[in-house]
């Protein structure tokens, strides 16, 4: 796709249970979805409200994407030992659907 | 300068450890010497003082024209010699004033060294210092060990090193061994930092010295840091000892103490540590690239991958997770081809009756026979690129799995033909559904297999098989239950006539007919399709190019028999024109959810007007890829026929532009201006 896009700024993503979490657009296109949702010619309703709600993901999901979001921004391109992203066991699974959707 | 220029010449030059160690057995402090040097001093200028009130008595007796002059002068300097009368005093007091003054100097020079020792023992804690120690320790012993002029040599050097008051005088005596001195000298700088610091300082030192080259001024010298004296930390203002370590205030001026300075060593210390990190951070990439090992961030998704993979045994830890989500989750995994001998586990419940795994590429044949081992209630499996799968693991799900109804085995490559026949005997009385492809082993002779011990089957899928044949294919009328029926992009050209035996014993039934890429079929079989198959749905005819389109005007002319079509895929059907189409179109649209008319190019504009002017109600999927007759309307008459439309692929629609006005939810895959802007 076109680069479209404008990564200044920051955007909000919501979990279904009402949580809020604003990040740089720039550390949550790491996410390739939402980077299309911010794609000035696909007209989501998203890229002009700057704001995401993602019905199926829960705050403690979402907390636990954004965390990975800005670890991806602070370590990509760093060369050599890059320390370990914690996930908990439990979360695996399910934080595995949604980056499978986010395709992160 | 004046200072250390005085020093070789005067008397007390000896070994400095000896005297150190001397004056400490003495109970000789510097500080005390120090104290005696100041009284000395004070009582030096009290009698100078005493001496020029004498001169001044005797000037005034003179006469009073340069006593004004002289009064300046004196209050200055000390120094300026005066009228012949008053000359002696000062001479004397001059001298006394000097002797003071180098003896002061020579308990600041013994202080030094003393202070050096202490330092050892003080500063032990700071990183920096700690290369320094060992290599004082041995320079002291070789100090003491060496004849007495070379050890004031030595001590000479190792005084100039350690303090680096390094006088240009003193370097200029010393030129010769200068070279030799370099290396040792590089050796012993301990940081680059504390280096820095020290030029600095000596910078300052020289700066000074060059401004008050007089004599005179070497009070003045107790403000200037000098190692071994005394001085006030900038920050508490408590007294200590400077040492060449003494860290400098926080504005520049002045020293810290030792616990003051102390206070900022974590930082500097972390900032070591910071390097010290950059630096295995080098090493370990350099490993890494050796080994061909990219350390670049993961994706989210490897990382949960990893971590199921690693949890896998302990499933309670993983949480609970619905069936379905688990179909999802394989999906996921075979996405990333991550399914292996490992994280297969994962999906292995003995209550399944249904397991797929997407990509069994990885999967060692004995990891697959664990399904037989633990599955043995398995209704549906389905098994794909499983390339690795030896006989023994089929014979194994054979006589294993006992409730097996659908088996879809794709890729299986390795498998004898054999092996399929002793599994279609075994199991072949429940199977109502099977799937084969991309194998040249399964031949006739399994065929026969199959059509014998597998009375009751219902689905067949036979998918890039390289070794069947006419033949082969006339045995499937055997099968009178087949409802799905798939023969697709076999390797040998099949004829009509078999897939028209099979029409005549299962057309009745059938409810999906692919025959992909099955290049030789002609109208014939359209024929025998419009005359058989009352209840298809589904019909998959991809690249059939012998397909006139007045056979597919036959085929939808007058179909009554047949309710419409769910599914229709003529893609590549080259010779399909718009007044077949439009037959198509008028016999199903109120049917149709899927449709592909793919690279059909010979469609014009008229095949879109005739759709315009019909209702398709259940549309959700169009494929009108590589049509020229494509345009913005076509696609916007669509939306308006079709109200369900989700997907519409335009790959190389040239006509179809940015200016197309889509409804939500319309994904309009393949548009060029989407590709190029």
């Amino acid at each position: 796709m076109a680069d479209a896009v404008d990564d200044q700024g920051s955007l909000t993503l919501i979990s279904n249970d009402g949580f809020q979490f604003v990040l740089p657009k720039k550390t949550a296109f790491a996410s390739k979805t939402i980077r299309n949702m911010f794609n000035k010619n696909s007209g989501y309703i998203e890229a002009k409200e700057n704001c995401v709600k993602f019905e199926e993901m829960n705050a403690i999901m979402l907390e636990k994407v954004c965390e990975y979001f800005c670890y991806k921004e602070k370590f990509q391109g760093v060369k050599g030992q890059i320390p370990d992203f914690h996930i908990r066991p439990e979360m695996a699974l399910e934080l595995m659907t949604i980056a499978d959707f986010l395709e992160a | 300068m004046v200072r250390r220029n005085a020093a070789p010449n005067s008397a007390v030059r000896g070994p400095n450890s000896a005297l150190t160690e001397f004056l400490r057995e003495k109970g000789v402090s510097a500080r005390e010497i120090q104290q005696q040097a100041r009284q000395r001093l004070q009582q030096a200028q009290a009698e100078a003082q005493r001496a020029a009130e004498e001169a001044a008595a005797a000037k005034a007796k003179a006469g009073a024209d340069d006593q004004d002059e002289d009064q300046d002068e004196y209050q200055d300097d000390e120094e300026e010699v005066g009228e012949s009368s008053a000359a002696g005093a000062r001479r004397r007091t001059r001298a006394s004033a000097s002797n003071a003054r180098s003896k002061s100097r020579r308990t600041r020079k013994d202080e030094d060294d003393d202070e050096e020792m202490d330092d050892v023992f003080d500063e032990d804690e700071e990183e920096a210092e700690e290369e320094v120690k060992p290599r004082r320790g041995r320079q002291r012993g070789a100090a003491t060990s060496q004849s007495t002029p070379q050890t004031t040599e030595s001590s000479r050097k190792r005084k100039r090193m350690t303090t680096v008051e390094v006088s240009l005088v003193a370097l200029g005596e010393d030129s010769e061994s200068e070279p030799e001195e370099t290396p040792v000298r590089s050796k012993k700088k301990p940081t680059k930092a504390q280096l820095k610091k020290m030029k600095e300082r000596e910078a300052r030192r020289n700066g000074d010295e060059e401004a008050d080259s007089d004599s005179g001024m070497d009070l003045y010298r107790v403000s200037v840091p000098v190692p071994g004296q005394i001085a006030f930390c900038a920050e508490c203002n408590c007294r200590f000892t400077v040492t060449p370590y003494s860290r400098e205030g926080p504005d520049g001026e002045g020293l810290l103490c030792h616990a003051c300075g102390k206070k900022s060593a974590p930082i500097e210390k972390a900032e070591n540590k910071k390097k010290q990190v950059t630096r295995t951070n080098k090493k370990s990439s350099a490993r890494a690239l050796l080994d061909g090992d990219h350390s670049e961030v993961k994706t989210l998704q490897e990382l949960c991958i990893q971590l199921v993979a690693k949890h896998i045994d302990d499933v309670e830890a993983l949480g609970d997770i619905g069936s379905h989500n688990m179909d999802k989750i394989c999906q996921i995994i075979s996405k990333n081809r991550s399914l292996n001998d490992h994280t297969m586990k994962l999906f292995i419940e003995p209550a399944d009756h249904v397991l797929r795994f997407y990509d069994c590429s990885k999967i060692e044949s004995d990891s697959l026979r664990q399904i037989g081992a633990f599955l043995p209630s398995l209704r549906r499996l389905q098994l794909k690129f499983c390339g690795r799968m030896r006989d023994d693991c089929l014979d194994y799900y054979g006589t294993q799995l006992k409730q097996l109804e659908s088996f879809e085995i794709y890729g299986a490559f390795n498998v004898k033909e054999e092996t399929y026949v002793r599994f279609f005997q075994n199991r072949g009385r429940k199977l109502k559904e099977f799937g084969v492809s991309d194998t040249s082993r399964f031949r006739a002779a399994a065929m026969e297999a199959l059509v014998d011990n597998c009375p009751d089957l219902e689905v067949l899928r036979l998918k890039t098989l390289t070794n069947i044949d006419d033949e082969c294919i006339r045995l499937l009328t055997g099968l009178p239950n087949l409802r799905v029926l798939e023969i697709s992009e076999p390797s040998l050209d099949l004829t009509d006539q078999p897939i028209i035996d099979i029409l005549n014993t299962c057309g009745s039934g059938l409810k999906e007919l692919n025959l992909n890429g099955c290049f030789q079929l002609t109208d014939t079989l359209l024929e025998a399709i419009h005359s058989s198959c009352g209840q298809l749905e589904i019909l998959e005819l991809e690249e059939l190019d012998l397909l006139t389109n007045d056979g597919f005007s036959a085929l939808f002319t007058d179909w009554s028999i047949n309710p419409g079509l769910k599914h229709v895929n003529l893609s590549r059907c080259v010779l399909l024109e718009s007044s077949g189409f439009a037959r198509m179109i008028d016999h199903s649209a109120r049917a149709l959810e899927k449709l592909s008319v793919n690279s059909c190019k010979e469609l014009e504009t008229d095949a879109w007007d005739f759709v315009m002017e019909v209702e398709m109600p259940v549309l959700e999927e169009i494929d009108v890829s590589f049509i020229r007759s494509v345009g913005d309307g076509t696609v916007e008459g669509l939306m308006k026929v079709a109200p369900k439309l989700a997907v519409v692929k335009g790959w190389g629609c040239f006509r179809l532009t940015e200016s197309v006005g889509l409804k939500e939810g319309l994904h309009l895959v393949g548009r060029e201006a989407d590709l190029l802007t």
